[in-house]
C-alpha cells in the first residue's frame, strides 16, 4: 500500500494529484516508500515535469515533449518574464513540478515558487534564506546557485554562506535549515543538491580558497548528516574502505589523500565538490567529480594530490567510495573534473558497455566504464596542447612538458585555459540523434606561477593568467558530439566563451544562451539556427523544459550575467587588467561595453 | 703644472663626485601607527544634516608616498594575498582598484580603515593580520594603482637588491597563525 502511494506521490500528473502527493508523502512514509522503489527517482517519463537541473538521473537534460519542434519553434514567443531581484549571475535551473516553478537567485539566494495556474506566472511564495553578506567575499565566482531540486514534496537548495535548506514545495514553509560549513575559511555553497534514496547531496565549493572539499549526505527528512565524505585526508575520511576497487594501480593505495601531498598540505588541499552528480539506480552508486587541488601554482605541492581533480563512484546510503579515477594526477591548470556525468549505454568493441560520458575541462571526452572506472575512450574535442591524452594502460594523462607551468617564467598558450575546453556549464544527450550537445570554450591562456602562502579565507591561488581565443578569434563554440563515433557531428562558433547548459527535447530542438544574451534553439541532427531571442541580459544559466497546466509545453532560461567570466560585467571590472576577473580582462574586453546586468526569468510558449 | 693641472682635474672629480653623491634623505622605516578612533572618523557620503560633525580625518605623520613606500606595498599586495580578489587593479571577487571608483573613499585614512576594519560585502578585516607598517605601504600602493599618486614618486623597478631568487622561487611557508581547518 504505501509502495502504491510512494509510485503515486511522483506519477500523478493532474494539480490535485499533486496536493495529494504533498499529503501522501509525510516524513513518516519516507522508509517504506523508498524500501519499494529509488521514489525520488523521476523516471524518464512524459510527466511534463523537470524536477532536478539534469532533469533524470543520468544527467541527460533531455524532455520527451514535442510540442515545441524543429517545425514549430520558428512561432516560438514570450509567455512571461519575472525579475529575479539580483544583479549578479544567474545559473539556476528553473524547475518545475506540478503547476509550481522554482528559482532560486544569486546571493542572497532567494527561492522562488511561481503558479503556473495563473496567468503571468505571479509569484506563490518566497523563501529568503538570509546569508551573511561577507560570504560574497569568500565566493570564487560570485554567489551563483545551480538550482533547487524538487523530491517529494520538498524544495533542496543552497546558499553562499553554506546553509542548506528544505522547504514545503507547496507553502514554503521552512522544514530545515543547517549549516554545513564555515565560509570565513573560503568554503562556499553553489551546486544543486541531489535526492537519491532520501539522502540529500551537497558538496562544498571554494578550491581557489585551500577550502578542504566533502561530500555529504543529509537526512531528506530532517536535514540531519548521514555521512560526509572528504577529497583529501587519511582514507577513513574519505570513507574509502574494504569495497574501494579502483581501476587504476595509480588510485590504488592506503591513505593516499595524505600520502600523495607535502605534509599537511592536504588540509588546504582543495578537491571541492561543486559540479554535478549522476546515479544508476540498478548498480546503486552515485558519480561526481572533484575540483582542482589548492593552490593553483603546483610547484608547492608535489605529488599526485588525491583525491583532486577526478571522478567517485560512491553507495549513496553509507558513502563508501567503489572507485575513483584521476583524471588530471597533479594538476597543473586549474582543471577541476566536476562536470556533468551522462549516464547511457554504449555499443564498445561489439560489447554493451554501461558508460559514463565526462567532456572535461582538459579537453577530453571521457568514455568511463561507470561499474569499474576503465577508461573506454579519451578523445580531444578541442584545441589541445597541455596533454598528448590519456595512457590507457595505466589511466594516467600525458601532460605536455612544454607547457607545465615554472615558478618566475610566462608560459604562453596554453589550451585549454584554466576554466578549460569546457566549464560547469552542463550538456544535454539526446537518444534519438545519439549526439551529446556541448556547450563549450575555445580558449588558450598565458600563466605564470607566483607565490602565494595560505591565510585562511583568502585566495590560494598563486597564479597570474590570462585568457584568449584559440582560433578563428571566436571564444565559445556549440557542439554536438556522436558519442557512439567520436567525432563532432556539428559545431557553431560563438564569439563568446559560451557558459550557458543545453537542453534537449523529443522535437528534434537543443536549446542554449550565450554570454552576449542570446537564447537561442538549433536543429538538433543539422546545428541550423532555427530560432533565436535577444534577452536583457547575458545568459548563464541552464535551460529547461515543462508542460504547463494548460497541457501545452514551454521553455525556460535565466538571463543574468556574472559567474566567474560574466564578472567582467556584472562586478564591472577595469578590463585594462587583463588578469581581471582572474584572466577575463582580455577576451571580454568588448563584452562590458555590449551587455548589461540584471536577473530575468524568460519562459517561452508557442502561440496558443 | 701638469701636477697642479691633475690636482685641480682631480679636485673638480671630487667635487663632481660628492654632489652626485647628495641624495634625497628618507626614512627606511616610516612607522605610522594606529590612527586613534577620533582620527579614523571618516565620512563615507557627503550628506551631513547635523552639520560637519565628523572631524576630516588625516593619515599619521609617518605616512608616506614614496617609491618606497610603493614598492613595498606591492610585495604586501602579493603576500597577503589581496591579488587573488583584485588581480592586478583590475578587480575580480573584489572591486578594481585602478578604475576611478571608490566606493569606500580614497584618501589614505578610508583606504586604511577599508583594508584594517573591513567592509561588509566580502572584504576581510586584516588588521592583526597586517602589520601597521606594512599596511600603511598598502595603502599607498591602492593609491598608486588608482593613479592618484604622481608618477615622478613612483618605483621604476623593484626597490631592492636581487639578494634572494624571485618571491615565486621561495620554498612553502606554512603560516603559524591563521586557522587551518581540522578535523572534526
Amino acid at each position: 500500500m504505501t509502495a502504491r502511494r510512494g509510485l503515486k506521490c511522483h506519477c500523478l500528473p493532474t494539480s490535485r494529484a499533486l496536493l495529494l502527493a504533498a499529503a501522501l508523502c509525510m516524513p513518516h512514509l519516507w522508509v517504506a516508500v523508498h524500501a519499494a522503489q529509488p521514489a525520488d527517482a523521476p523516471a524518464n517519463s512524459d510527466d511534463g515535469n523537470w524536477t532536478m537541473p539534469g532533469r533524470d538521473y543520468s544527467a541527460t537534460r533531455f524532455s520527451p515533449l514535442h510540442e515545441i519542434s524543429t517545425q514549430t519553434v520558428k512561432n516560438l514567443q514570450v509567455a512571461f518574464t519575472f525579475s529575479v531581484g539580483t544583479a549578479r549571475g544567474q545559473e539556476s535551473a528553473p524547475i518545475v513540478v506540478g503547476h509550481t516553478l522554482y528559482i532560486v537567485s544569486s546571493f542572497p539566494n532567494i527561492l522562488y515558487a511561481l503558479d503556473l495556474e495563473k496567468a503571468g506566472a505571479p509569484v506563490k511564495w518566497r523563501f529568503e534564506p538570509k546569508p551573511e553578506a561577507s560570504a560574497q567575499g569568500e565566493a570564487c565566482c560570485e554567489g551563483v546557485n545551480r538550482g533547487p531540486t524538487v523530491s517529494d514534496g520538498r524544495v533542496f537548495f543552497v546558499t553562499t554562506d553554506d546553509q542548506a535548506v528544505a522547504v514545503d514545495a507547496q507553502s514554503g514553509q521552512k522544514l530545515w535549515q543547517v549549516r554545513l560549513g564555515d565560509y570565513t575559511k573560503g568554503e562556499t555553497l553553489t551546486m544543486a543538491p541531489l535526492v537519491v534514496k532520501g539522502n540529500v547531496l551537497i558538496g562544498n565549493s571554494g578550491g581557489e580558497f585551500g577550502a578542504r572539499g566533502w561530500l555529504t549526505s543529509l537526512d531528506a527528512a530532517t536535514g540531519k548528516q548521514r555521512w560526509r565524505a572528504y577529497s583529501t585526508g587519511p582514507d577513513t575520511n574519505v570513507l574509502i574502505g574494504a569495497d574501494y576497487q579502483p581501476f587504476y594501480a595509480m588510485d590504488r593505495g592506503k591513505d593516499l589523500g595524505v600520502s600523495s601531498w607535502p605534509a599537511d598540505a592536504w588540509q588546504q588541499g582543495g578537491g571541492s565538490v561543486w559540479g554535478w552528480l549522476s546515479y544508476d539506480p540498478e548498480l546503486d552508486l552515485v558519480f561526481y567529480g572533484t575540483g582542482n587541488p589548492s593552490p593553483w601554482n603546483d610547484s608547492v605541492r608535489p605529488g599526485d594530490n588525491k583525491f583532486t581533480a577526478g571522478i567517485f563512484a560512491r553507495n549513496p546510503q553509507d558513502g563508501r567510495a567503489r572507485w575513483f579515477y584521476q583524471l588530471d594526477p597533479h594538476d597543473l591548470f586549474d582543471h577541476d573534473a566536476v562536470n556533468e556525468l551522462v549516464l547511457m549505454d554504449l555499443q564498445v568493441d561489439g560489447q554493451k558497455r554501461k558508460v559514463l560520458v565526462r567532456p572535461d575541462r582538459n579537453g577530453l571526452m571521457y568514455v568511463i566504464d561507470r561499474k569499474t572506472g576503465e577508461v573506454l575512450s579519451a578523445d580531444a574535442f578541442t584545441l589541445v596542447n597541455s596533454n598528448h591524452g590519456v595512457d590507457l594502460k595505466t589511466g594516467r594523462l600525458q601532460y605536455a612538458e612544454d607547457k607545465k607551468p615554472a615558478n618566475g617564467k610566462v608560459v604562453r598558450n596554453i589550451c585549454p585555459a584554466a576554466p578549460g575546453a569546457k566549464d560547469w556549464n552542463p550538456s544535454a544527450y539526446s537518444k534519438e540523434t545519439g549526439f551529446l550537445y556541448v556547450p563549450h570554450n575555445n580558449m588558450c591562456m598565458d600563466w605564470e606561477s607566483t607565490a602565494t602562502s595560505y591565510i585562511a579565507g583568502t585566495p590560494y591561488l598563486g597564479a597570474s593568467v590570462k585568457y584568449f581565443p584559440a582560433s578563428g578569434g571566436v571564444g565559445g563554440e556549440f557542439m554536438a558530439w556522436d558519442v557512439q563515433h567520436r567525432r563532432k557531428a556539428w559545431a557553431v562558433p560563438e564569439a563568446w566563451p559560451v557558459f550557458s547548459g543545453a537542453a534537449a527535447n523529443a522535437g528534434g530542438l537543443v536549446f542554449y544562451g550565450t554570454l552576449d544574451g542570446w537564447f537561442k534553439a538549433l536543429d538538433a541532427s543539422s546545428g541550423a539556427v532555427l530560432w533565436q531571442f535577444k534577452t536583457g541580459s547575458g545568459i548563464i544559466g541552464q535551460p529547461t523544459m515543462f508542460r504547463g497546466p494548460d497541457g501545452h509545453d514551454y521553455v525556460a532560461i535565466l538571463s543574468g550575467i556574472g559567474g566567474w567570466p560574466g564578472a567582467v560585467v556584472s562586478n564591472n571590472l577595469d578590463t585594462r587588467d587583463a588578469t581581471a576577473g582572474n584572466g577575463w580582462g582580455e577576451i571580454l574586453k568588448a563584452l562590458k561595453g555590449q551587455v548589461n546586468k540584471g536577473g530575468m526569468l524568460y519562459v517561452f510558449a508557442l502561440p496558443h | 703644472m701638469i701636477a697642479r693641472a691633475l690636482i685641480g682635474i682631480l679636485m673638480i672629480a671630487v667635487i663632481a663626485l660628492s654632489l652626485s653623491l647628495v641624495r634625497v634623505e628618507r626614512d627606511f622605516a616610516p612607522k605610522p601607527g594606529r590612527p586613534s578612533p577620533a582620527e579614523a572618523s571618516v565620512a563615507l557620503g557627503t550628506l551631513k544634516p547635523g552639520g560637519d560633525a565628523l572631524p576630516t580625518a588625516t593619515e599619521p605623520s609617518g605616512y608616506r608616498e614614496d617609491a618606497a613606500s610603493v614598492s613595498n606595498g606591492q610585495s604586501a599586495y602579493e603576500n597577503f594575498n589581496c591579488v587573488g580578489c583584485h588581480q592586478h587593479g583590475g578587480g575580480g571577487i573584489g572591486p578594481a582598484l585602478i578604475d576611478d571608483e571608490w566606493i569606500y573613499g580614497s584618501l589614505p585614512m578610508e583606504i586604511y580603515r577599508t583594508i584594517s576594519e573591513g567592509r561588509p560585502n566580502g572584504m576581510p578585516a586584516f588588521r592583526e593580520k597586517i602589520p601597521e607598517t606594512q599596511l600603511w605601504q598598502l595603502v599607498s600602493y591602492v593609491r598608486a594603482l588608482g593613479g592618484l599618486v604622481p608618477s615622478v614618486r613612483l618605483p621604476a623597478r623593484t626597490d631592492h637588491l636581487q639578494a634572494t631568487p624571485p618571491l615565486s622561487l621561495q620554498e612553502r611557508q606554512v603560516p603559524t597563525s591563521g586557522s587551518v581547518e581540522t578535523e572534526p
